[in-house]
C-alpha cells in the first residue's frame, strides 16, 4: 500500500525525517537483510558495520570503484614530473658535470622517478578514496542516535534515506521490522544547525593569528632595509678563527697571516717567464716591473722594490696616477694577438665578457652597463663612469695595453687577472677589438641582406 | 569490562588441516573492542609515566646536544678524516632500517593473505614512522649547516641552484621523504575506522572532539569500507616495492662508490633483508613488554611470537648468504684491494665489531630453530635484543672499517666515538621510545576493525580464508 | 572449516597417464632436434662453440625452472600455505625434471674433466699458465673441484626433489597429518641448502664463462630468473591440463589468478635483481665489472639486451597488472608463455655472449639463434620426457592432504 503521508508545511523550527536506522547483532543476518533491500528496490540506503564485512558487496549491489584508475593516473603523472623535472634542473637549466656522469641518463633518473610514482600513487589511492567517500564529513545526523554509536564496535545497520523514491515512513518502516532487526528507529534532522563552541571558535582564531606571524615577518623584512648588521646565530661559523690575507697575526715574526712565497720557488701553474706576451701583454720585461704590477718571480728583487713601494704613500695620489700612466704608456705593448686568432677564441670571449665585463661596461661596451646606471641612479659621488670602448683614446691602445687592463685593473675598475685566465683575457680582448669595429663600420661596406636583417632588429 | 574466560590452548601448535585461532580466549567483537581501547580509557598506570619520564628525559637530552652540535658545529662527533660518515650514518641506517618491519607487515604479508599481521600491524607501522622519524634526525644534522637542509629538496633559492639528481644521496632524500608519508598515510588511513571507535566510546569532551577530528566522521558505511578495502589493497600494493626500494637505495650510497668493501652488488637486497631482519626484532622486543602490560595477549598470541621468530630466522639467514658470497666474491673476484678490505674487517683492528655483528646476527638467531626458544617469550626478547645490537654494529662494521682504511696507507685512521655520538644514539632511542608510549595511550594499539575481521563470524565462518 | 559435500565431489585420483601416451611421444621426438642441432652447427662457423653454448643455455634454462618449482614446494610446506595445496603436485613433478638435467649437465662436466676450454677458459692449463688471475682462482676453479662441487649441486636437489615428492604421495595413501609436519620442518633446513647450491651452480656454470669477471648478485638473479620460469610453466601446464580435463574442478580461476598475481610479482623482482645490478655496476664504472655489459652491448648483443628491458620488463608491468589479465585462462596463458620465451632469452643474454670468435665476442646470428632453439626443444623434450616417466602412475593432486579442503574453497579477497 504506497499511501503518500500529508507532508506539513514546513517551517524553519521543524525537524525533518531523515531516514530510518535499524540494528541487527549478526553479519550474517545483515547480509540476508541487505539482500532483501536491494531485491525490493531501494537505492538510497546503506549499511554500516564495524569492520568490512565480505559478502555485503554482492548483497548490497555495490559497484566496483574507479579507484584503481585514480592511482594508475596519479602514478603516471608522478613519474612524469620526476623525469621532467630531472632532465629539466640537471640538464638544461643548471647544467652541471659531476663525476663525469651524463647530465641526464635513464638508469640514473630510475630511484626518484620510482619514488615520485609510488608518492603520487599513495596520494591518488588515499585522498580519491576519502574523496570518493565524501569524507571527512565530521557531521552526520546518524551520530545522534545512542545506539548508532555501537556501529563501529560490534553491531550491524542498515540505515534508509528518506528522499529514496521508494521510502515511506510506514511502508519503509514495516518492511525494516520484517527483516528482523534488533531494533529499529528514525533519525530526524536538527531543528538548528549545529555550532562550533565559543573556546574552539577562539582558540582556532588564535591559533590561525599565529600562524600568520612569521610569513607577516618576513614580508615586512623582506620590503624594508636596516642599517643594522645581520644577527650572528652560529658565531662560531662566521667568525672562525683562521688566518686571512689582510690581516696580522703573531705567529709569524713579519705580523702578515699571509705568507710570501718561499724563497727560489714558482707557485704552480705561475711560470710566466716563457711567454711574456701571452701573460703581460708586453713584447719584453722592461727594467722597471713595478709599474706593470708584475707578480714578481724573484724574491731578492721583490725585497730590494720594497722601500720604494713603501715611500709611494707620500705622493699625492692623482699625481701618482698620473705618473704611473705616462710610464704604462711607454712599455713595449704587443700590438698583435699572442695566441692564434679563431671563431672559437671570438665565441668564448663574447661569452666571458657576458659574464665578467657587461655589468658595467653594458652590452655594447659603452660604458652603460646597470651597475652603472644603478648607481648614477643612486647619484653616489664617488662614483667613476666606467669607460666607453668607442672613444678615440680607447681605440687607440694596443691589444697589449687593452690585455694589461683587465689583469690589473685601472682606476676604479678592480684586477681581474686572478678570476680569469689569461687565454680568456685574450679572448676578451678580441670580443672587444670586435665591439669596437661594429661601432666605426663604413654603411656602405655592409651587403644589403645584412642591412635589412639588422634593420629587422630594430 | 567483561573480563574473558576461557580454556588456553597453545597456539603455537598447528594440526595441519585446522587453523588455530589467531584470537584466543571466548572473545566476541565487543570484548576485542574492549580490551583495545582499555588502555585509552582507563587510569594511567604509573609505569607508563615512568617510562615516559625517562624517554622524554633523554629526548630532551637529543634535542639538547643538537642545539649544541648546530651551535658548535661538526666536530662534536668523532668524525674525523678518513672516517667522516661515523656514528650519524650508522643510527641513520640503523633506524631506516627498524623501520622496515611495519610497512612490510602491513604491506607485503597483506599481500601474502598471512592473517596473523592484524594483531601486530598497528604497533609495528607506528613504529616504522618513529624509526623514520629517528632516521631522519641524523643526516638532517649531519650535513652540518642545518638551515640550509632545504636545499636537498628541489625548491627554487636564491643561488639559483638544483639539486644533483644523480646522487644517491639525493635519492635517499626522495626515497626516506617518500616512505615516511606513505607509510604515515597508511598507518592514519588503517586508524580511521579505530578512531572512530574511540569516538564512539568517549565520555569526555575533548576526547570526543579530538577523535571525532581524526577519524573524518567515518561511520562504517558499507560503501564506504568498499572504497577503503580497494585503497587499502592499493597503498598495499605500492608499499611494498617502495619497502624494498627504500633500504636499496640505502644501500646505493654505500654501493655505487668505488670503496672496498662497499661496491658489491649484493647490497640492495642484502641491506632489504637486514632491515627486515632489524625490524622484527624491533617489533618483538617492543610488543613482548608491551602485550603484557596492556592485556593483550588473547590478540597477540604466542603463535604471533613464534610467526615473528620464523621470519627472524629467514632474513638472519640471509643476511648470514650476503656476509658469506661477500666474502667469497672478495677472494674470487681477485681484487687485492678487495680481500684486503674484508681481511681486515674480520682480523683488523675492527675485528671486535666484526665478531660482535657476526655472533649477534647470525648465529643468534639460528637458536630459533629451537622450538622451546621460539614459544618462550622471555628467550624470544633476549634473542632480540642482542640482533638489535648486531644490525647497529653490521652498520658500524661497514660504514667505518671501510672508511677507516684509505688506498693510501698514509691516510689509515681509527675511528673513536666521543661522548656526544654515544649520547645522541641513546636520545634517539628517548625520541622513539617516547612516542611510541603517547602511541599506546592515546591512539588504537591493535588494528581492531581488522582483528574483527579474521574473527569467526558468530554463524561460524571467517572472513579471510 | 565445514566442508560441503560440493567440495568433497571435486576431490578425484587422477594422473598424467590420463593424457595418453602422446605427450611422451611428442617430449621423445622432439629430443630428435638435439643431434640437429649438433649438425646445423658444424656446418656453419665455429660450430662446436656454438653447439656447446647453446647446450649450456638449454640445460640452465629448464634447470631454472625445476629450481624454481623445488623453492615453491619448500616455501608452500614452511608456510603451512593453504591455497596453493592442489597444485603443489605438478610443482613437485616439476622438481622431479633435476633427474634428467642431471644426466643432460654431465658431458659438460665430463668435458671439463676432459681439459677442454670449448666452455670454460679455466679448465684449459696452458691459459691458466698465462693468465695471473686465473691461477690466483685455481684453487676454487679447478676441474677436479668443480666435478665434486657437481655431485653436491645436483644430489642435494635430487634428495630434496624426491623428498618431497614421495612424503608427499605417501601421503596421499595414509592421509597423514604427520608428514606434513614432517616436510614442513625439513623444508627449512632444505630452503638453506637450496640457497647455497643454487648461488653456487650459477658462479660455477654460467658465470664462471667469463672467469675474470664477478658479482655477487649473480646466484640470486639466476634464482629470480628461474622463478619467472617456474611459475610461467605452472601456469601453461595448468591451463593446458584443464583443457585435457585434468584437474578441471579443483583448480579454479582463483588459483590461476593467484600463480599470475605470483608470475608478476616475481617478473618485478627479477627486474629488481638485474637493475641492482646493472645501476651499480653502472655507476661505479670500474672496468674488470663493466666488461660484462659491454660485451651485451655490442655485436648485435644490444638489441637482445634492449629486448630484456623493454620486452621482459616494460611491457608486461604495463599490460599484466590488471586483474582481468590474470583471471582469464586465454590472457594468462598468453603472458604466461610470453614470459618463458623472455626468460629463455634472458639465459640466451647470460650464456651466449661468452662464447668467443677469434678473441671476439661472438655476434647474434641466426645460425646462432637457430641451433639454440633447436637445441632448446632437444634438452626440452628429454627434459619432458624425464619428467613424464617420474610422474607415473601419481596422481595430479595430494588428495588426501589436510589443507586440501582450504585449498579447494580459496578465493581471492
Amino acid at each position: 500500500m504506497a499511501t503518500t503521508i500529508e507532508q506539513p508545511v514546513k517551517t524553519k523550527a521543524e525537524p525533518e525525517l531523515l531516514g530510518l536506522l535499524a540494528e541487527f547483532d549478526d553479519p550474517n543476518a545483515l547480509i540476508e537483510a541487505s539482500k532483501k533491500v536491494r531485491d525490493a528496490g531501494y537505492q538510497k540506503w546503506d549499511t554500516h558495520t564495524p569492520f568490512p564485512l565480505h559478502g555485503i558487496d554482492e548483497a548490497m549491489g555495490i559497484k566496483w570503484t574507479i579507484l584503481p584508475w585514480i592511482v594508475a593516473a596519479c602514478g603516471l603523472t608522478g613519474g612524469t614530473i620526476a623525469i621532467g623535472m630531472q632532465y629539466w634542473m640537471n640538464a638544461v637549466n643548471y647544467p652541471f658535470l659531476i663525476s663525469g656522469k651524463p647530465l641526464f641518463s635513464i638508469p640514473a633518473c630510475i630511484p626518484i622517478t620510482f619514488e615520485l610514482s609510488v608518492l603520487l600513487s599513495a596520494f591518488g589511492a588515499f585522498f580519491g578514496m576519502l574523496v570518493l567517500n565524501q569524507l571527512p564529513k565530521l557531521y552526520n545526523p546518524l551520530f545522534k542516535s545512542e545506539a548508532f554509536r555501537r556501529a563501529t564496535n560490534d553491531r550491524f545497520f542498515i540505515s534508509m534515506d528518506a528522499r529514496d523514491a521508494k521510502f515511506s515512513e510506514i511502508d519503509s518502516g514495516e518492511f525494516l521490522n520484517s527483516l528482523n532487526p534488533v531494533n529499529v528507529e528514525e533519525f530526524w534532522s536538527d531543528v538548528e544547525s549545529p555550532k562550533l563552541p565559543r573556546n574552539l571558535k577562539l582558540a582556532l582564531s588564535l591559533v590561525g593569528v599565529i600562524l600568520l606571524m612569521p610569513p607577516a615577518l618576513v614580508a615586512y623584512k623582506r620590503s624594508t632595509t636596516t642599517n643594522s648588521p645581520r644577527i650572528h646565530i652560529v658565531p662560531d661559523m662566521d667568525f672562525q678563527p683562521k688566518l686571512k690575507t689582510q690581516n696580522t697575526t703573531n705567529l709569524f715574526s713579519d705580523g702578515r697571516e699571509i705568507r710570501p712565497n718561499i724563497k727560489g720557488t714558482i707557485p704552480r701553474g705561475q711560470f710566466k717567464d716563457d711567454n711574456i706576451p701571452l701573460y703581460f701583454g708586453l713584447k719584453y720585461l722592461p727594467e722597471d716591473q713595478d709599474v706593470v704590477g708584475i707578480a714578481l718571480q724573484d724574491e731578492k728583487k721583490a725585497d730590494e722594490k720594497q722601500p720604494a713601494a713603501a715611500e709611494k704613500p707620500a705622493d699625492p695620489v692623482l699625481d701618482a696616477a698620473a705618473i704611473e700612466a705616462s710610464k704604462l704608456d711607454k712599455l713595449p705593448w704587443v700590438t698583435e694577438f699572442p695566441m692564434p686568432v679563431t671563431e672559437k677564441m671570438m665565441a668564448r670571449g663574447k661569452e666571458r665578457y657576458r659574464i665578467y665585463c657587461s655589468a658595467c661596461h653594458g652590452l655594447g661596451g659603452e660604458g652603460d652597463g646597470l651597475v652603472s646606471l644603478r648607481a648614477m641612479d643612486l647619484q653616489q659621488g664617488t662614483w667613476v663612469k666606467p669607460a666607453s670602448y668607442h672613444t678615440e683614446n680607447v681605440r687607440k691602445l694596443p691589444v697589449g695595453r687593452l690585455y694589461h687592463t683587465i689583469t690589473n685593473g685601472v682606476r676604479k675598475m678592480p684586477a681581474y687577472g686572478a678570476q680569469v685566465p689569461p687565454e680568456d683575457r685574450w679572448a676578451i680582448v678580441l670580443y672587444l677589438r670586435a665591439l669596437q669595429k661594429s661601432h666605426e663600420i663604413n654603411a656602405d661596406t655592409i651587403p644589403e641582406a645584412e642591412k635589412r636583417k639588422l634593420r629587422d632588429t630594430k | 569490562m567483561a573480563s574473558v574466560t576461557a580454556e588456553p590452548i597453545d597456539t603455537t601448535i598447528e594440526v595441519p588441516g585446522k587453523r588455530t585461532p589467531l584470537v584466543t580466549g571466548a572473545h566476541d567483537y565487543g570484548t576485542v573492542t574492549d580490551a583495545v581501547c582499555r588502555l585509552a580509557e582507563c587510569k594511567t598506570p604509573t609505569a607508563w609515566y615512568v617510562a615516559l619520564g625517562i624517554s622524554a628525559s633523554l629526548m630532551g637530552m637529543l634535542f639538547g646536544l643538537i642545539g649544541y652540535l648546530i651551535i658548535t658545529g661538526v666536530g662534536v662527533w668523532g668524525n674525523r678524516s678518513p672516517v667522516f660518515w661515523g656514528w650519524p650514518i650508522v643510527n641513520f641506517v640503523f633506524w631506516v632500517g627498524i623501520g622496515h618491519a611495519g610497512t612490510l607487515i602491513s604491506a607485503i604479508l597483506f599481500l601474502f593473505r598471512q592473517d596473523w599481521r592484524t594483531g601486530i600491524n598497528r604497533a609495528a607501522e607506528a613504529m616504522t614512522i618513529f624509526a623514520v622519524i629517528c632516521a631522519g634526525v641524523f643526516p638532517g644534522i649531519h650535513i652540518g649547516r642545518v638551515w640550509l637542509a632545504y636545499w636537498l629538496f628541489p625548491i627554487p633559492n636564491q643561488m639559483a641552484m638544483w639539486p644533483n639528481f644523480r646522487s644517491p644521496l639525493l635519492w635517499d632524500v626522495f626515497a626516506v621523504s617518500t616512505y615516511a608519508t606513505v607509510s604515515l598515510l597508511f598507518w592514519y588511513m588503517g586508524m580511521i575506522p579505530d578512531l572512530a571507535t574511540l569516538r564512539d566510546r568517549a565520555t569526555g569532551k575533548i576526547q570526543q572532539f579530538a577523535y571525532g577530528l581524526f577519524s573524518l566522521g567515518w561511520n562504517g558505511s558499507s560503501r564506504h569500507w568498499h572504497r577503503y578495502e580497494r585503497a587499502y589493497l592499493l597503498l598495499a600494493a605500492l608499499a611494498a616495492p617502495l619497502v624494498l626500494s627504500v633500504h636499496t637505495i640505502v644501500s646505493f650510497d654505500f654501493a655505487v662508490s668505488q670503496l672496498p668493501g662497499w661496491h658489491t652488488t649484493i647490497f640492495p637486497p642484502y641491506f632489504v633483508a637486514g632491515a627486515v631482519f632489524s625490524g622484527f626484532a624491533m617489533v618483538l622486543t617492543l610488543m613482548i613488554p608491551a602485550r603484557k602490560i596492556c592485556g593483550i595477549e588473547d590478540l597477540l598470541t604466542d603463535r604471533h611470537l613464534e610467526n615473528m621468530t620464523k621470519v627472524i630466522i629467514a632474513t638472519g639467514t640471509m643476511v648470514g648468504y650476503a656476509y658469506a658470497m661477500e666474502f667469497f666474491i672478495a677472494w674470487y673476484g681477485g681484487n687485492r684491494y678487495e680481500t684486503f678490505a674484508f681481511i681486515n674487517r674480520a682480523f683488523g683492528p675492527y675485528a671486535w665489531a666484526y665478531w660482535i655483528m657476526v655472533s649477534c646476527n647470525v648465529i643468534s638467531p639460528q637458536l630459533f630453530w629451537i622450538k622451546k626458544i621460539r614459544t618462550t617469550p622471555w628467550m624470544i626478547f633476549v634473542v632480540c635484543v642482542f640482533v638489535n645490537i648486531g644490525m647497529w654494529f653490521e652498520r658500524f662494521v661497514i660504514t667505518v672499517t671501510s672508511l677507516s682504511r684509505d688506498f693510501l696507507p698514509s691516510s689509515w685512521g681509527y675511528f673513536r666515538p666521543t661522548i656526544i655520538d654515544v649520547l645522541m644514539l641513546i636520545g634517539s632511542f628517548g625520541l622513539f621510545m617516547t612516542l611510541f608510549l603517547l602511541f599506546c595511550k592515546f591512539l588504537p594499539m591493535v588494528a581492531m576493525a581488522e582483528v574483527k575481521s579474521v574473527m569467526p563470524r558468530p554463524g561460524g565462518q571467517s572472513d579471510h580464508h | 572449516m565445514h566442508t560441503s559435500s560440493d567440495t568433497k565431489n571435486k576431490i578425484r585420483v587422477q594422473t598424467l597417464a590420463e593424457l595418453g601416451p602422446r605427450p611422451m611421444q611428442v617430449a621423445l621426438g622432439c629430443a630428435v632436434l638435439l643431434p640437429v642441432a649438433f649438425v646445423i652447427g658444424l656446418m656453419t662457423e665455429n660450430g662446436t662453440e656454438k653447439f656447446a653454448f647453446s647446450y649450456l643455455q638449454s640445460t640452465f634454462f629448464f634447470l631454472s625452472i625445476s629450481l624454481g618449482a623445488l623453492f615453491f614446494v619448500m616455501i608452500q610446506q614452511l608456510t603451512r600455505a593453504g591455497w596453493s595445496v592442489v597444485l603443489r603436485r605438478l610443482s613437485e613433478f616439476l622438481a622431479m625434471g633435476v633427474i634428467p638435467l642431471a644426466v643432460l649437465v654431465l658431458p659438460i662436466v665430463l668435458l671439463t674433466l676432459a681439459g677442454s676450454d670449448v666452455l670454460y677458459q679455466w679448465a684449459n692449463a696452458k691459459i691458466v699458465s698465462e693468465d695471473h688471475l686465473l691461477q690466483a682462482k685455481a684453487p676454487y676453479l679447478n676441474s677436479g673441484f668443480f666435478a665434486i662441487r657437481y655431485l653436491i649441486y645436483f644430489g642435494s636437489w635430487i634428495f630434496l626433489a624426491r623428498f618431497f615428492l614421495n612424503k608427499s604421495v605417501e601421503q596421499d595413501e595414509s592421509g597423514d597429518p604427520e608428514l606434513t609436519l614432517l616436510m614442513e620442518r625439513r623444508s627449512g633446513p632444505g630452503l638453506l641448502l637450496f640457497a647455497f647450491t643454487i648461488s653456487f651452480a650459477a658462479i660455477d656454470f654460467i658465470m664462471s664463462l667469463d672467469p675474470h669477471w664477478f658479482s655477487t648478485i649473480f646466484g640470486i638473479y639466476y634464482f629470480a630468473a628461474g622463478l619467472v620460469g617456474f611459475f610461467s610453466v605452472l601456469a601453461i601446464s595448468l591451463i593446458y591440463l584443464r583443457s585435457r580435463g585434468l584437474l578441471q574442478e579443483p583448480v579454479t580461476t582463483e588459483h590461476l589468478h593467484d600463480v599470475g598475481k605470483l608470475l608478476f610479482a616475481f617478473n618485478c623482482f627479477w627486474a629488481y635483481i638485474a637493475i641492482s645490478q646493472y645501476l651499480l655496476i653502472w655507476y661505479a664504472n670500474i672496468p674488470e665489472e663493466t666488461i660484462f655489459f659491454l660485451h651485451r652491448q655490442s655485436h648485435g648483443w644490444g638489441v637482445v639486451s634492449l629486448i630484456l628491458v623493454i620486452g621482459h620488463f616494460a611491457i608486461p608491468f604495463v599490460f599484466f597488472m590488471s586483474r582481468w589479465m590474470k583471471r582469464n585462462p586465454k590472457t594468462l596463458f598468453f603472458w604466461s608463455a610470453y614470459l618463458l620465451v623472455m626468460n629463455w632469452i634472458d639465459i640466451f643474454w647470460l650464456v651466449l655472449p661468452n662464447a668467443k670468435s677469434g678473441g671476439e665476442t661472438m655476434s647474434v646470428s641466426v645460425g646462432m639463434i637457430l641451433v639454440n632453439v633447436c637445441c632448446t626443444i632437444g634438452v626440452g623434450g628429454l627434459y619432458v620426457a624425464g619428467i613424464l616417466k617420474c610422474a607415473g602412475q601419481k596422481s595430479v593432486m595430494p588428495v588426501r592432504d589436510p589443507r586440501l579442503e582450504e585449498s579447494l574453497e580459496f578465493h581471492n579477497i
